[in-house]
């Protein structure tokens, strides 16, 4: 065969024909795999679906903590309720703080470790290393419970520290009490479980509780956090803050006063009540000696022993015999049930003692003479007093004492509060008859004498002591804190221009309480304190009270002031003991209140009387 | 046939690439979400720091000693009812006979003190 040449070129090859038959045999062939392999494909996705479906439903127990490792729950932290004072500052608040801690099965070299983390965050390196010691084998040594933000800020900003092996922080929830000692038994304290141990953080405790939340999260294998888990989501709650009718500048005024009288007088203890006689809202409560709720334990945590001591407050848990402070709920009860006439002359005698048709002989600090029966509020005569018990004899008297709610709880809601002690008439001696009426065979808290002195101010009406403040009370929410009306409004403006002659008069025994700013108007106490173990009454101990409020037209506060076991070579009388104290807290509150002054008073009315035509 | 196939595989192709790219969305989502939480949980105990630190700040002894370092003179603060003068509004009470001391009628409950009967008879 010659080589094609372009002259010459080869004939063109000819393709050959498919065969027909065979044509469709090859395609059929290849629908029947691709028919196959879609069927097989499939059946590999429906197994993979059903896989995936028994993975997520169903996993097997390997795979199961294979996720669990993965998702990790945590808590999502709720806030114990804040107390805050009527005008919304804080008294008690929840915060975040920092654990210091180790794990000593990474650390590379204690002694290094120690002394740096000891000299760098102010420790003691060698305490440090017994801790790391102390407990083998576990691998969270605290270090610090709570570090100082000082020591925390120090600590964040080291890079050292940051990067040492072994040492770390978390943050906790503590309690804060950024007021310290301010109304520090009133607020309590709470314990190691977050749960209220004393105060108002006890009473209140269900509402200030929080409802901590939790989430978990969802890890990838370097512990990156990816995404929030379809599961143990909950919502944390934070416990409600609670409103209290406490002023803590009022409150910061009566402690001041309190101290100032308690260290005049080198006194044991002392409480000092203010009062809103109006609302019954308690605006002050302050007890001394002081409680810090923010620093009362010890190194090992336990209550230290001067906190034992001063952690109780006493203004509801103590009681104690009032002395003459109860004689004008007596006076005002005995003129408004017409047993006695606020001019009507009383023989108090002119030797200074008295023998009841029943009973021992009583008697006055000096004799009184005959004098009216004002007088014998302004005086403080016991004589008189007593005479007018015996007219008035043993159950009306009872009753009178009972409706001023002497003898039972004031329900203020403070916890530990006591009722004070009334004995049941009918275990009255003839004694009881002249003694009760100035104060003796019965026993009241500092808050349950003083809420019934509010009764002088509040137009007769006896009204509930309360530590919450009403948020926009309506007048039938209010209406319902009062207890009952005890005495007439005409009876108690009497009584108060007797009480206001108790401060203003030369002879009167609250003399030293007279303010040039206010009007004031008051009663004295001096009660002998009882010896419980002996009997009878120690000759040298007392109780000097006083109790008073102002302004005397319209009066806006009531305070009472109790201090126990003052030096009696300094002075024991509630006038000269408690009454600088009241008078100092009356002016400074009611100014700080702004209500004018007298001065100020008379310059509005000059000013009125000049602007008339 | 083939034509029909491809058709079908890239619709489910495109249709895989939307889920996957809506999952991988809702994944970020979720991990931005989650971020958050932390986040807010993290603000609001800053808040509760900042607070704690105000509290710490406005003690009223330490503030009445500020104002008086500075020399501020202050006004007192303005009552509730400005009309009285109380701390809160003004309720009425009970009438006059709701009081427990009053005689029930216009003879005194007691007789004169010289009466020879007096003292404790009175139930």
């Amino acid at each position: 065969m010659s080589t094609p040449t372009p002259e010459h070129p080869a004939p063109p090859r000819s393709r050959p024909v498919p065969d027909p038959a065979l044509l469709e045999q090859s395609s059929r062939r290849v629908l029947r795999v691709g028919r196959v392999a879609i069927v097989m494909v499939t059946l590999a996705l429906l197994a993979l679906l059903g896989r995936v479906y028994q993975l997520q439903s169903k996993p097997s127990p390997r795979i199961a903590a294979m996720i669990d490792s993965q998702v990790s729950t945590r808590a999502l932290d709720a806030r114990r309720g804040s107390l805050v004072d009527r005008r919304g500052r804080v008294l008690a608040t929840t915060r975040v703080a920092h654990l210091l801690f180790a794990d000593p099965d990474i650390i590379e070299d204690p002694n290094t470790f120690s002394e740096t983390v000891g000299y760098t965050l102010g420790y003691e390196p060698a305490e440090i290393e017994q801790l790391l010691f102390k407990r083998r084998g576990s691998r969270y040594i605290v270090i610090d419970k709570r570090m100082s933000e000082e020591r925390y800020a120090r600590y964040a900003a080291n890079e050292e520290l940051q990067e040492l092996r072994g040492l770390a922080s978390h943050p906790i929830l503590v309690r804060d009490y950024p007021k310290n000692q301010l109304a520090g038994q009133l607020v309590g304290f709470i314990g190691h479980d977050g749960e209220g141990l004393d105060g108002l953080e006890r009473a209140y405790n269900n509402r200030l509780k929080p409802d901590p939340g939790q989430h978990a999260f969802v890890y990838d294998r370097g512990r990156n956090r990816l995404w929030l888990a379809n599961q143990d989501y909950k919502l944390q709650a934070d416990g409600k803050p609670i409103r209290l009718s406490i002023d803590l500048n009022l409150q910061a005024i009566a402690e001041e006063e309190l101290t100032a009288a308690i260290h005049e007088f080198k006194a044991e203890s002392g409480q000092l009540v203010v009062m809103d006689p109006h609302t019954g809202e308690i605006l002050a409560l302050a007890n001394y000696p002081f409680f810090d709720p923010a620093d009362f334990r010890d190194e090992h945590g336990k209550i230290r022993d001067d906190a034992k001591l001063a952690q109780r407050n006493r203004a509801v848990t103590d009681m104690f015999e009032p002395g003459s402070i109860v004689k004008p709920l007596v006076w005002a009860a005995a003129v408004e049930a017409g047993a006695a006439d606020p001019d009507e002359l009383i023989d108090c005698t002119d030797v200074g003692w008295w023998k009841p048709e029943r009973g021992p002989v009583l008697r006055d600090e000096r004799p009184h003479g005959e004098v009216t029966f004002t007088r014998v509020l302004i005086e403080s005569s016991n004589i008189g007093m007593a005479i007018i018990a015996e007219r008035m004899g043993k159950q009306e008297l009872h009753r009178i004492l009972a409706s001023y709610g002497l003898g039972q709880p004031t329900d203020s809601d403070l916890p530990g509060e006591v009722g004070g002690m009334l004995r049941p008439v009918e275990k009255w001696s003839w004694t009881d008859l002249s003694r009760m009426p100035m104060g003796h065979g019965v026993a009241v808290t500092p808050l349950q004498i003083t809420r019934a002195f509010c009764a002088l101010a509040n137009d007769g009406v006896l009204i509930n002591p309360t530590i919450e403040a009403a948020d926009e009370a309506t007048d039938e929410q209010r209406r319902t804190n009062i207890t009952a009306r005890v005495l007439s409004p005409r009876v108690v403006e009497q009584t108060r221009r007797a009480l206001a002659e108790v401060v203003t008069d030369p002879n009167g025994t609250g003399r030293r309480a007279r303010s040039e700013l206010y009007d004031l108007f008051g009663k004295t106490g001096t009660a002998e304190l009882p010896n419980l173990e002996e009997g009878g009454y120690y000759r040298n101990q007392y109780v000097s009270s006083f109790i008073a409020g102002a302004p005397v037209d319209r009066p806006r506060l009531v305070v009472g002031c109790f201090i126990t076991r003052p030096d009696r070579t300094i002075g024991h009388f509630g006038g000269k003991v408690s009454g600088p104290a009241v008078r100092n807290v009356i002016e400074r509150s009611l100014q700080y209140l702004g209500v004018p002054t007298k001065p100020e008073r008379v310059e509005q009315d000059n000013v009125q009387q000049a602007a008339r035509p | 046939m083939l034509f029909k196939l491809f058709f079908v595989i890239a619709g489910v192709a495109v249709i895989a690439a939307a889920l996957l790219s809506l999952e991988q969305r809702r994944l970020l989502t979720a991990h931005a979400m989650a971020d958050l939480h932390v986040q807010m949980d993290s603000d609001r105990k800053a808040t509760w720091d900042a607070q704690a630190q105000i509290a710490e700040g406005t003690h009223p002894v330490a503030l009445r000693a500020a104002v008086e370092r500075i020399g501020l003179d202050l006004e007192p603060l303005p009552a509730a009812d400005p009309a009285s003068g109380e701390l809160e509004p003004a309720v009425a009470w009970p009438g006059l006979h709701d009081f427990e001391h009053a005689p029930p009628s216009s003879r005194p409950l007691y007789p004169p003190a010289d009466d020879p009967t007096d003292a404790d008879a009175t139930p």
